[in-house]
């Protein structure tokens, strides 16, 4: 048995076969670093000048048939290169997303770039040089500059260029750098990935739906190959202390995702351990509420349909958010009443008797850029003001008609005022009144939540409590409104604020508000998934706490560790402290934001 | 021609995706486009220049159009940072 470490990008358990990707040496470390020591240093004036190179592959080209034949060949290899890349394309959008797959146009545009085409061929032509050497020197060239950027998310879009470089160079056919998978069946069907360097076109070659679990040697957590291995929301872990040419295919592992472990052909008793674990944490799930009914329901945040399903399959306790514009960006839906309706049924079906919080189009933001994206036209002001009017009425409509299929809590964004919200309430009546005509069973009972997102809507809970079912308290928003934040920041309110005396006296106070009038409170946004702050609100007696999928079963599993007592004594002794450092204190010696054991 | 200054106003600044979709869009304009940001320039056409500008949040773009559509692809540019940029 052998236990790896590395660093853990992605949580989970998995245990597979590993399935070494070829890690070949790669052209960006043999030829460009070759070419950039021997000659690129040189004028490019030069390389017509230099007769004899050290490797014959730089040899100038004889006879100017020869040159076009380079110059043909080069033409070829880049429609070649397209299409592998519009496959690659269509291959990731299947198996892990439109949106993430977009990462691939990159390159394909890339071959479009005047820089690479035209002037590969200027230099062919010009200092009568093979296709290979030009290609090879185009791109050092593309990819020294993209090197110099001082910032590290540009930096890192080398990497995408390389990829391209290498797919260039195999289709050349000069050398060859077909990456593929080695090491165990084709037919096993849970796989471990180990690879030395993986590029995002890789990931096209490989059959994502039996990979459990993936270990990259050499990647940072984000290049676009991060970027997309982590929608897939499987187990995955970089920079590992070893060299992966070592590692032999074929092998059983565990990949420990909590703890950045891989663990190479388990002991009985490693194998074991990690089989109870992973019962436990079935189990858990399970009997989650059972055994602690005052602890709070772990509810999912969804932006798509994908991850609607993804959670699903995962048995999370209900969503507690379903954020509904991406919905209509990414064209999971369209804007008519039906299709709305087929899109929200869908969701609902998936769970069954649990609860499903849909929220309606939060257009707190730029109004008219939305509908303009979602409708692909530039209206004029009062032509979006109008389509706002139609897509929100076709929502509540098509959201009422679907409330039949599962268990609904219909919510409004932003809610401020106590008539807003009546105002909602009536309109959902009369579309429950006008639906009620279309036959028998077609509408059910709607619980209706409002958001609570502004310091208004604070001041105006009671009274909008006379029409809600349950509230849900958005604390990205609150909390950036109330530090006088900016919604456009990465953070939006300072870090200090979070555990600041005044965000722990506002939050009780909107949960105590709502639990007088026996309405349950959901507590969604960033602090919800905060280790730190996940005490405190099981010790406020938050009803349920929502978190992005990617973050649900470590909150589930750190909260099943908590005691609501201890908890509860906790909030007691903080919420009258008057500074940040007192409470950091005691939440030092609660032991507060330590998840892993 | 046309002169049109733009805020990035995507959180993620101009990187890879966002950029891809800005090419993209001058891709469909017959238009000569140059994207300047700081002292750099880059061909509204060309992905690996756009992204070498490293246009971050907040970053003034000054966007040169010239040709017979320019009016067409000055509205569309507009519209693509207005909609936040991808």
């Amino acid at each position: 048995m052998k236990v790896l470490k590395g660093l853990a990008v992605c949580r989970g358990i998995a245990t597979g076969k590993i399935f070494k990707f070829s890690s070949e040496p790669l052209k960006e470390k043999t030829l460009l670093q070759k070419l950039s020591k021997e000659f690129y240093d040189l004028d490019l004036k030069d390389i017509g000048r230099i007769k004899v190179l050290r490797d014959n592959l730089y040899q100038k080209i004889s006879g100017n048939e020869n040159i076009e034949g380079q110059v043909k060949e080069f033409k070829q290899v880049l429609k070649q290169s397209r299409k592998d890349l519009v496959s690659a394309k269509k291959k990731l959008s299947k198996d892990i997303g439109g949106k993430f797959s977009e990462i691939i146009d990159f390159q394909i545009l890339a071959l479009k770039d005047s820089n690479i085409f035209n002037r590969t061929m200027d230099l062919i032509r010009e200092y009568r040089i093979s296709a290979y050497l030009a290609v090879s020197i185009i791109f050092n060239e593309r990819i020294e500059l993209l090197r110099k950027n001082n910032k590290k998310k540009f930096r890192n879009r080398t990497y995408d260029l390389v990829d391209l470089y290498n797919r260039l160079v195999s289709n050349l056919k000069i050398v060859d750098t077909d990456r593929a998978g080695t090491g165990v069946d084709i037919k096993d069907e849970d796989l471990i990935l180990v690879s030395r360097r993986m590029f995002p076109t890789d990931l096209a070659k490989v059959d994502l739906k039996k990979v459990r679990g993936i270990v990259i040697e050499k990647q940072n957590t984000q290049s676009h190959t991060s970027i997309l291995i982590k929608s897939l929301k499987i187990p995955y872990l970089i920079k590992i202390k070893k060299n992966v040419d070592e590692i032999a295919g074929g092998q059983r592992a565990i990949l420990d995702g909590f703890n950045g472990k891989l663990i190479i052909q388990p002991d009985r008793e490693m194998d074991k351990k990690y089989k109870k674990y992973s019962r436990d944490s079935i189990k858990r799930i399970g009997s989650f509420k059972k055994k602690n009914k005052r602890l709070p329901d772990i509810l999912a945040s969804i932006n798509t349909l994908e991850e609607t399903r993804q959670a699903s399959s995962m048995g999370v306790a209900g969503i507690g958010l379903f954020r509904t514009e991406l919905s209509f960006l990414n064209g999971d839906t369209g804007l008519t009443v039906d299709e709305q309706f087929k899109a929200y049924s869908n969701i609902l079906k998936l769970f069954p008797g649990k609860p499903v919080t849909i929220r309606t189009l939060d257009l707190s933001g730029d109004k008219q850029a939305f509908i303009n994206l979602i409708s692909k036209k530039t209206l004029t002001e009062s032509g979006a003001r109008s389509l706002i009017r139609k897509t929100c009425s076709a929502q509540t409509k098509a959201l009422v008609k679907a409330s039949k299929y599962g268990r609904l809590i219909l919510a409004f964004p932003m809610v401020s005022k106590a008539e807003e919200m009546a105002a909602l309430k009536e309109q959902i009546l009369s579309t429950q009144k006008s639906l009620a005509g279309s036959g028998p069973g077609i509408i059910s009972r709607v619980s209706l939540c409002a958001f609570i997102e502004t310091p208004a809507g604070v001041y105006a809970l009671e009274d909008i409590l006379s029409h809600t079912d349950t509230i849900s308290i958005g604390t990205n928003d609150l909390l950036t409104l109330v530090y006088a934040g900016s919604r456009q920041s990465y953070r939006p309110y300072g870090s200090d604020d979070l555990l600041h005396p005044i965000t722990i006296k506002l939050l009780c106070q909107i949960i105590e508000v709502c639990h007088k009038k026996n309405q349950k409170v959901t507590v969604c946004g960033g602090i919800a998934a905060n280790p730190k702050f996940l005490p405190i609100l099981v010790g406020m007696g938050a009803d349920g706490i929502s978190v992005e999928l990617k973050r649900y079963r470590e909150v589930l599993d750190h909260t099943n560790r908590m005691d609501p007592v201890k908890c509860k004594k906790l909030v007691l002794e903080i919420r009258n402290m008057k500074t940040k450092k007192e409470i950091i204190d005691v939440l030092c010696s609660f032991g507060a934001g330590r998840i892993r054991q | 021609m046309r002169s049109v200054e733009i805020k990035v106003n995507n959180i993620e600044g101009l990187h890879a995706r966002p950029a891809s979709r800005l090419v993209g869009l001058c891709h469909r304009f017959g238009s000569s486009i140059t994207i300047s940001s700081r002292e750099a320039a880059a061909d509204g056409k060309n992905i690996t220049e756009v992204l070498g500008l490293g246009a971050e949040m907040g970053d003034t773009l000054t966007i040169n159009i010239d040709g017979k559509d320019e009016a067409g692809a000055e509205r569309a540019i507009k519209d693509f940072f207005r909609t936040g940029a991808g």
